[in-house]
């Protein structure tokens, strides 16, 4: 993988801004997976990073195993279409935003309501989802590659790279 | 305590989508979900591998993955540490998941995208709960445990023979279970097809209609002899009736019975019966409704046609326990019968038999009832036993394990169904009468000698 940071497209911009169901995946010293999801992203105004919030104790192992090494990936997938991208790249812990409750209220809210049509209620997602301002934990992660994963056969491609 | 798989395979139902992190060998972490986690025992499960990717290169190499499943009624989530075992790409466990796939595929739009390529076997190591998630009390829940207790009370209560254990296990499963469409099939060894011979919520009841051996739910239950269960409506599993293809002089007419469903089904089950290591039949139930049946509905099924099949078994062989093969006929038949003469047809091709121009029955039970109207014909009797049936050399039947009962079940219920002037009635164990209340012709149409 290149270590270049990559530039998201607006479109992907959008996309990963949206309510969508998000995974956080990291690696310890003897290569094993760590696992999380992520509450919210929000891309940055050069759309090279991605700020990224989660539950602190939900996310800890990945939280603990992005601190040295600095590997994730991460994937967004929008339930109701299974448009799913995969993004690679690196990503160091920071301090929360000012305003990091209401961000994750509102990626909740939005989320809430766009599965709702799927059939599944508030209090489920709340239980999920819902972390108050002093739970949460920010990563900065700077994407290097980004990946095709809606699912079939074109799923795995990179996107924007020549073979 | 330490959880086992057990305790969380709720979260394995997809209804939220399973992911899964795997490392490449230079390290690099990679995530995405997956279609489909298939629970296997208390120490495995499988996952449906549809598409060669990255997840699948990383497993390959490293052996290990990271499965996060989170139950839809709880939110309660749990991290599996998984080591793979192997790729089964037929058999049981293919079929089964190939089935479940299929149902949430069309679910979930993916119809034409999702293909079972192989089911990928993995030994859980670790189950670790997620910690910050306060998961939601479960909503109250049917108790399949205790509904398989009054099952299986009801089944042992029944003393009625084989017909009336089919219809206490339907009953059980309408008052207990709260199932209320629900199918009974043995199956046909000779000619690899299940037949109806019970059910339950149908306008039609569909009793004598044939499921060949691998085709649908429940046929590829009975094939693989593994239970099968389809959360969701899709196609591929449905019953759709192929045009028939038989031609030439003397292939029967629409020798054809439709077999009941649901035209909405959403949820289905279906559990082979088995005894002696052999599948019997299957017992299946259908539902209206998404996600109807679950893991412990499986296992409560599963247990009841365990209990059926032997219950089946024994009231097979005491119908068989009669003494004398040739039961003394008391008075010669009453021949009192008037009015227009029944045409009974036989087409030698399938042994199918028409009662003037309507279809009844084919098979053993078509024959069957050629040989009583024959024989009430020839010896002036009306009476008869299991046992003559069996040595009689016309029908070929095997010794044991023929299911004879099952086919004079069949055949009677066909009957009360079909026809006003010919009916079975039980006179003793592994005794019969066929009463007749008309003038009988038979009619006997030779195989095509075209075939």
């Amino acid at each position: 993988m290149g270590e270049h940071a990559a530039t998201l497209s607006a479109a992907q911009a959008e996309f990963i801004q949206g309510p969508r169901s998000i995974f956080v995946a990291s690696r310890d010293a003897a290569r094993r997976p760590s696992l999380a999801r992520a509450i919210g992203a929000r891309v940055t105004d050069d759309r090279r990073g991605i700020l990224l919030l989660l539950h602190r104790d939900q996310a800890a192992p990945v939280l603990r195993d992005v601190e040295p090494r600095g590997e994730l990936a991460v994937v967004f997938t929008s339930p109701p279409t299974h448009q799913t991208l995969q993004l690679k790249g690196r990503a160091t812990r920071v301090a929360l935003p000012a305003d990091a409750g209401a961000r994750v209220r509102a990626q909740v809210d939005a989320f809430t309501e766009m599965i709702a049509a799927l059939g599944f209620g508030a209090p489920l997602i709340d239980a999920m989802f819902r972390a108050a301002p002093d739970a949460l934990a920010a990563l900065a992660f700077a994407p290097a590659a980004v990946f095709e994963q809606t699912p079939g056969p074109q799923a795995g491609q990179r996107i924007g790279e020549r073979p | 305590m330490t959880l086992d798989l057990d305790a969380v395979r709720d979260c394995l139902d997809s209804t939220i989508p399973c992911a899964i992190a795997t490392v490449a060998a230079d390290g690099t972490p990679n995530v995405t979900y997956v279609s489909h986690a298939e629970y296997v025992d208390a120490e495995h499960l499988a996952l449906s591998f549809q598409f060669f990717n990255k997840t699948r290169d990383n497993v390959l190499a490293r052996r290990e993955a990271l499965l996060y499943a989170t139950e839809s009624t709880t939110g309660a989530s749990y991290r599996l540490t998984l080591d793979y075992l192997r790729t089964e790409s037929e058999g049981p466990l293919f079929e089964r998941m190939k089935a479940r796939l299929a149902g949430i595929a069309s679910f979930t739009g993916m119809t034409a995208v999702f293909r079972l390529r192989g089911a990928d076997v993995y030994r859980v190591r670790a189950i670790e709960p997620v910690a910050g998630i306060t998961p939601l009390p479960k909503p109250p829940q049917r108790k399949p445990l205790a509904a398989l207790r009054a099952a299986s009370c009801a089944i042992a209560a029944c003393g009625g023979g084989f017909e009336a254990l089919l219809d206490a296990a339907l009953d059980a499963l309408d008052r207990h279970f709260g199932i209320h469409h629900a199918l009974l099939l043995m199956l046909e060894p000779a000619q690899s097809r299940l037949y109806v011979v019970a059910s339950r919520g149908y306008a039609d009841s569909g009793i004598g209609s044939e499921i060949a051996l691998g085709d649908g739910i429940i046929g590829v239950a009975a094939a693989q002899n593994i239970a099968i269960r389809i959360n969701y409506a899709t196609s591929d599993y449905r019953y759709v009736r192929a045009a028939t293809e038989l031609s030439g002089l003397a292939a029967p007419p629409r020798a054809e019975i439709a077999v009941p469903g649901l035209p909405d089904a959403e949820s289905q089950l279906a559990v082979p019966i088995v005894h002696g290591g052999e599948v019997r039949g299957v017992l299946y139930a259908e539902s209206p409704q998404q996600r109807r049946f679950g893991y412990d509905d499986e296992d409560a099924l599963s247990a009841l046609a365990a209990q059926l099949g032997l219950a089946l078994e024994q009231a097979q062989a005491a119908q068989d326990e009669t003494d004398d093969p040739r039961p003394v006929q008391t008075a010669a038949a009453p021949r009192d019968e008037s009015g227009t003469p029944l045409l009974v047809r036989r087409y030698a091709e399938d042994d199918s038999v028409f009662l003037d121009e309507d279809y009844l029955i084919k098979g053993v039970a078509g024959a069957i009832l050629w040989r009583l109207l024959d024989l009430r014909q020839r010896e002036g009797r009306d009476e008869f036993s299991n046992r003559e049936l069996r040595l009689d050399p016309t029908l070929r039947l095997p010794d044991v394990a023929d299911n004879l009962e099952a086919r004079l079940v069949l055949l009677s219920r066909r009957l009360a169904e079909r026809s006003d002037s010919l009916r079975i009635e039980k006179t003793g164990r592994g005794r019969f009468r066929l009463c007749v209340s008309r003038p009988v012709r038979l009619a006997e149409i030779a195989r095509s000698a075209a075939a």
